[in-house]
């Protein structure tokens, strides 16, 4: 049965979350920048987090802070793995079970600046199928 | 920064008109090319980065720190040193996730960011595609 542990099959989209507020995608010009990939300092210490879509509606994937606005970018994960990253179930979270949760292990807080992260940050940008949104998250 | 390391770019650098002295009021003898991208330089510092400078905090968002006053202050003195060196403007400046601001002008497949990061260390980055082919501390 699948529980969200189950290795990630090669034709599932994943989708990485993108704020509306920053200027990290244009939809004008449907330019995504290699900042959307940026792993943070302090909360990807294991990996880059994505949302692994057979587990979570894309509108459910947006949502963030309340009242904010956020694209998803849409990518799958045989094009990821083809480009040498790697991406893996990762459900236990700090914030609890998250069976769509998953990361990319190669972009962590620890080589943020390292020439082959921001490398890969270009890569993923042109692995992107698509990004949607953006998708509001409603107020509490 | 030094401005040698700055005409290490590859990307096309503005070249002013040559003054004749013969007509210096009709508009094909003015430095357009220079006037255009001060202008452009003049949005980016008046309209972004002051902007963003008055309030940091409208850039906060989930997994993303905001710059300081002190990287946008950065960020700002180096955009008008690059601007009084008649450097093209930026196409893009960005905030990156952990606090640091980026520069970058791309032409082709060539992308040329200068990387103000959360430290204070600021970088030039070169990109041919995502390959990063050159890096140096400023």
């Amino acid at each position: 049965v699948d529980d969200g542990t189950e290795p990630i099959a090669d034709d599932e989209l994943l989708y990485r979350r993108v704020p509306a507020s920053l200027p990290w995608f244009n939809p004008a010009t449907m330019r995504l920048m290699p900042q959307a990939f940026d792993p943070h300092r302090d909360r990807d210490v294991t990996g880059l987090s994505v949302f692994r879509a057979k587990y979570k509606a894309i509108d459910v994937a947006a949502r963030g802070r309340p009242g904010k606005s956020y694209y998803i970018a849409v990518l799958q994960a045989m094009d990821i793995r083809q480009a040498g990253i790697a991406v893996e179930p990762r459900p236990h979270t700090p914030d609890g079970f998250d069976a769509a949760h998953a990361e990319m292990p190669d972009l962590r807080s620890d080589n943020r600046k390292e020439s082959i992260t921001l490398e890969r940050q270009r890569v993923l940008v042109t692995l992107c199928r698509s990004v949607e949104g953006p998708f509001e998250t409603p107020s509490v | 920064m030094a401005t040698a390391e700055l005409h290490t770019s590859i990307l096309p650098r503005l070249d002013s008109a040559v003054s004749t002295g013969v007509d210096a009021t009709s508009p094909a003898t003015i430095d357009a090319p220079r006037v255009m991208q001060s202008a452009k330089w003049k949005g980016w510092i008046d309209d972004v980065l002051l902007q963003w400078l008055d309030n940091p905090g409208q850039l906060a968002d989930d997994d993303v720190d905001p710059p300081s006053g002190t990287i946008l202050r950065l960020a700002l003195d180096h955009a008008e040193k690059l601007r009084d060196q008649g450097l093209p403007a930026p196409d893009s400046i960005i905030p990156d996730a952990n606090g640091g601001i980026a520069f970058e002008r791309r032409c082709n497949d060539i992308s040329e960011v200068f990387h103000f990061w959360d430290d204070g260390t600021i970088e030039y980055h070169r990109f041919r595609g995502s390959h990063l082919v050159e890096r140096y501390a400023i």
